[in-house]
């Protein structure tokens, strides 16, 4: 028997115990060295318990490559039938045979009192290496997503190095201020979403657009979408494949404008779109959104604007827009940066400019 | 020579320090080239700051001075209303309860609130009462929810929360039934993305 497939019975043994079961694959290059919840409490409430658990997994890189990213899933089906959620960890650089950590910090509610914890089981659903190799079940799209943070973290610190090579320190530390004073001053949004098929009964065409990209591998074609004051319905979008692969999913992004001309972002939608080379494609989205300004003030909607944020291809590359997209003055305002971007501007907001230089030479 | 500390360079950038700790700031950076960069750069990052908050634009149609005429308006015609309608007549003081009705009320209230206490969480949904729900997906019985506290999926009164310990987790919803929150551990440095999904 393998060292990982002894690692992972004895992590399994071990925490089945207590309501927690973390499943790796037996070929798992990721191993489980330690699992278990710690500090857990049940507290009952009214008719309902509510129990607090929070495990710090140790994981390990078995693998002859460095890991980039880890995607677990866990699932609850005693609580939450017809939900599913997932705990990912990008931007990692975990040399082979390196222990990490991966906390899941969870609060489950269940009716009744009867000092029965339900069953969790988290498991493996992906673990992207630093080749871009990808190992799992990808039940999650896990594949798409760890490759995408990735190559955006790639482009992004390769353009923060790239200032800090070109006009020295002091533009990077510039260039971290904008990027928090544009975190703190985004126009946010709440957003609500119904899936319903359900067309709003008195909405009317909105204007559509598709923002100019360049180099772009898949093109929009047509929007067609409806709005009843701050409710958006986007009935149908038709998209061509302009590259020599096949796609096989994108992701676009979503900005609204209202009628007093303000403009926010209102989230993603991903889609799963085969295409082949010259090929076109449409999708219907069946949902509906309600999009509400601070303190529930109703945006009225005018228009929608669609942007690629994500390509994935069947050979399994994704491509993602250039490092200078969100530096154009509209979006900049509007879009929030990566999850890479988020990350080194907290270590620079934390700890910062050598330890954000250190990190960026680090990688 | 002992440097300034961080937060006394900050609060002397943004000329927030009580006089004599900054006359004492002013004397040191005069003689200390370290602590003076830090403090101009200090400035620098207030002043780029202020600058991004007032290029912030607000709306085409918010007009000071037009909201300030609607206000006096306001005004004026709520004192012309209230010279053209008589007060309202003062009511007359109730007769008190006696102290058999109050304890009558009291143990009324005290039955109501056991009730709905013990009614469990088919009334009272936990999940749902999270602090400024900023993102939320419904599909049938099932809810999604991102707040302040973390990401949770509810269905018919039970469900659970993946909690994050930051407040300033950033979200996104998914038109394909998700709401993700990306956050960055204090401890760790690692930044975290928990997401949920409708099946």
């Amino acid at each position: 028997m393998s060292n990982s497939a002894l690692l992972l019975l004895l992590a399994t043994a071990a925490s089945a115990q207590d309501g927690l079961r973390v499943e790796f694959p037996p070929d798992s290059p990721i191993a489980v060295v330690h699992s278990g919840w710690g500090e857990s409490r049940s507290i009952p409430r009214g008719g309902a318990t509510v129990i607090d658990l929070r495990t710090s997994l140790k994981l390990k890189n078995l693998s002859r490559l460095r890991l980039r990213g880890i995607s677990l899933q866990v699932i609850s089906q005693e609580v939450a039938a017809g939900g599913k959620a997932s705990v990912s960890v990008p931007s990692l650089d975990v040399y082979p045979g390196q222990e990490f950590p991966v906390k899941i910090d969870l609060r489950l509610l269940q009716p009744g009192s009867s000092g029965f914890t339900p069953q969790v089981r988290v498991q493996l659903d992906g673990a992207l290496f630093e080749d871009l190799s990808f190992f799992g079940p990808n039940r999650l799209d896990s594949r798409r997503q760890l490759t995408a943070w990735e190559v955006e973290a790639r482009r992004d610190r390769q353009y923060l190095r790239g200032i800090l090579a070109r006009q020295g320190e002091e533009a990077l530390r510039l260039k971290l201020v904008e990027i928090l004073a544009r975190d703190n001053s985004r126009p946010r949004l709440d957003v609500r979403l119904a899936r319903s098929a359900a067309a709003l009964p008195a909405a009317a065409r909105v204007e559509t657009a598709f923002l100019a990209q360049p180099d772009l591998a898949v093109a929009g074609l047509r929007a067609t979408a409806t709005a009843q004051a701050n409710q958006l319905q986007i009935l149908e979008l038709a998209f061509e494949n302009r590259d020599r692969r096949e796609v096989r999913s994108l992701e676009l992004g979503l900005l609204i404008r209202d009628s007093e001309g303000r403009e926010f972002s209102a989230g993603s939608l991903p889609a799963r779109l085969v295409m082949r080379p010259g090929a076109s494609a449409t999708i219907q989205p069946a949902a509906s959104l309600t999009l509400n300004r601070a303190m529930g003030l109703p945006v009225r909607i005018e228009s929608v604007t669609s942007f690629i944020q994500q390509v994935e291809f069947a050979n399994g590359d994704v491509w993602v827009p250039p490092g200078g997209f969100r530096d154009e003055p509209r979006l900049g305002k509007l879009l929030p940066g990566s999850i890479e971007q988020q990350r080194l501007s907290e270590i620079y907001r934390r700890k910062g400019l050598h330890s954000l230089i250190e990190e960026l030479n680090r990688q | 020579m002992k440097h300034l500390a961080d937060s006394q360079l900050a609060l002397a950038a943004r000329g927030e320090l009580p006089l004599p700790a900054r006359l004492r700031a002013q004397a040191h950076c005069l003689l200390c080239r370290d602590c003076r960069h830090s403090l101009a750069l200090y400035r620098q990052d207030h002043s780029r700051v202020q600058q991004a908050v007032a290029d912030f634009t607000l709306p085409r149609s918010t007009s000071w001075p037009a909201l300030e005429q609607e206000m006096l308006a306001n005004i004026r015609l709520g004192l012309e209303v209230s010279a053209l309608c008589p007060p309202p007549p003062v009511p007359t003081p109730a007769p008190a309860i006696r102290w058999r009705a109050g304890v009558a009320v009291a143990a009324l209230t005290l039955i109501v609130l056991s009730g709905w206490f013990l009614s469990g969480p088919g009334s009272r949904p936990y999940l749902r009462s999270l602090p400024g729900p900023v993102a939320m997906v419904e599909s049938g019985p099932l809810r999604l929810t991102g707040g302040r506290e973390g990401v949770s999926v509810e269905n018919r009164g039970s469900g659970f929360i993946l909690r994050h310990a930051s407040a300033s987790a950033r979200f996104e919803v998914g038109l394909e039934g998700s709401v993700r929150a990306s956050v960055v551990d204090q401890d760790s440095g690692q930044i975290t993305v928990s997401q949920i999904y409708v099946e």
